[in-house]
């Protein structure tokens, strides 16, 4: 080893202090090594005490503060609606009342909107019939952005902004356009395009911060809770009629 | 947490305290992804099958597995889970029995976490504001994939750099985790107030 080469002239070291410089360098090693390890733990138990009271603060602050803001702000209504949630045409009067059920994300509905829409309309302006639409939320999972309840917020924008002639023509906008279902919906762009297609004006703010979210699930737990299970489901003086017998039914209400 | 003993000089081969970290988490994962694969077929056979972690509205795996956010990539999430954690069992074995790896090995396994950290943000995001529901099985994924990632990035830069920041961020590498999970466990909190409040 170069060891021996480097030097030459020494003495050689005696058995016995070699063996005790040995020794200590495994005593400094040793210290060195207990030393690292005493700092470890001490490392180790300062994160463990700050990682507890870090946990304990953001858990109880933040469980606190949910807590504390209360029973959440009574849900934002949209204006003009009737006591249970609709959107009514005609006369307060009349003696026969249509209400519709429907989700904009519902094909059914759409295609209900297509074969019976004129014929509705054409009840919105008897004047003795009254048209009421009552549209809920119930497919948020049909979609990947809750576009059920985005378009119910967005006609809702458009009815609190411009009223009820002009809520009309984006109920039937959304039909016509209405996205496949297991897409991306409509964006807020697009619902903003045809909300003042319709005739709204600027509700692009309304339709991004979806206010009427909240309504828009009491509204239609309260549809589940009395007894509608699917969309469109339409009832002619509260009594469920199936599509097809609509016009009957209204007749034979006329008397 | 475990207690798991390190050195902390720079510059250091992973030890086999850290191998053995990587078997437990990865065998956690494994588990769930073995779970949810085992659920999703059972699902497929029988559409009414309600999974045994379908808890409450909230936590259910049943409404979260047949969204088009489980199966991204056109097959279950899951099964890419089975092929990922088997890989970070084996290589923490190879670490916990002292092998030494070469650092591209580690450097491959940090890239990877890396690729499964990022997955599993995206997951948790969709499961939080999306779906709305959260799966227990799902949760374990997240919460093994983190200390995962968050260790195997920081422990293959420790074994290439001999960087003060690597090794403080070394050196405080649980709390990392920890305040990680604490971000996750917060936003589902608020998430979904409304119902835990009326499990108080």
């Amino acid at each position: 080893m170069p060891q021996n080469k480097k030097r030459p002239h020494l003495p050689p070291v005696p058995e016995s202090a070699k063996q005790g410089r040995a020794e200590q360098r495994a005593a400094a090693s040793r210290l060195v090594r207990d030393q690292e390890k005493r700092a470890k733990r001490r490392s180790l138990l300062i994160q463990a005490s700050i990682g507890l009271v870090a946990v304990v603060a953001v858990i109880v602050t933040t469980v606190v503060v949910l807590a504390n803001r209360g029973p959440d702000e009574p849900a934002a209504t949209p204006p003009g609606l009737t006591s249970d949630g609709a959107v009514r045409f005609g006369p307060d009067d009349t003696t026969v009342t249509i209400q519709t059920v429907e989700d904009f994300q519902c094909p059914a509905c759409q295609r209900f909107e297509t074969e019976y829409g004129d014929v509705l309309a054409g009840y919105r302006d008897s004047g003795e019939v009254a048209v009421e639409y009552r549209t809920i939320a119930f497919l948020d999972r049909a979609s990947s952005t809750d576009y059920s309840s985005r378009a119910l917020n967005a006609s809702m924008c458009v009815l609190d902004d411009a009223g009820s002639e002009v809520w009309m023509r984006m109920h039937e906008a959304l039909f016509a356009q209405q996205p496949a279902e297991g897409g991306a919906g409509l964006s807020d762009v697009e619902l903003t395009r045809i909300a003042e297609d319709a005739g709204a004006g600027d509700v692009s703010s309304c339709i991004a911060d979806r206010p009427f979210d909240d309504w828009a699930k009491d509204t239609t737990q309260a549809v589940f809770d009395e007894g509608v299970t699917s969309t469109p489901t339409v009832f002619v003086n509260g009594a469920p009629v199936e599509p097809a017998q609509l016009e009957d039914a209204v007749v034979a209400a006329l008397g | 947490m475990s207690e798991q003993p390190s050195a902390v000089p720079p510059a250091v081969a992973p030890s086999r305290a850290f191998g053995l970290g990587l078997v437990v988490l990865g065998a956690i994962g494994l588990t769930a992804a073995f779970a949810l694969t085992v659920d999703k077929f059972r699902l497929l056979e029988d559409p009414t099958f309600k999974p045994s972690c379908d808890l409450n509205p909230v936590l259910s795996c049943g409404s979260v597995m047949v969204t088009d956010q489980a199966s991204v990539f056109g097959f279950a999430n899951s099964l890419l889970g089975l092929i990922a954690f088997s890989v970070v069992v084996t290589l923490g074995v190879l670490l916990a029995s002292g092998t030494r790896l070469p650092s591209w090995v580690l450097v491959g396994l940090a890239g990877g976490a890396t690729l499964g950290l990022a997955f599993v943000h995206w997951l948790a995001f969709q499961s939080l504001y999306r779906i709305g529901a959260l799966c227990p099985w799902c949760m374990v994924v997240w919460s093994v994939t983190i200390p995962i990632a968050v260790w195997t990035v920081l422990g293959a830069l420790r074994a290439r750099s001999k960087s003060r920041v690597v090794a403080g961020l070394w050196s405080v590498r649980y709390l990392l985790v920890l305040g990680w999970y604490l971000v996750v466990v917060v936003l589902a909190l608020v998430r979904f107030w409304d119902y835990w409040s009326t499990l108080l």
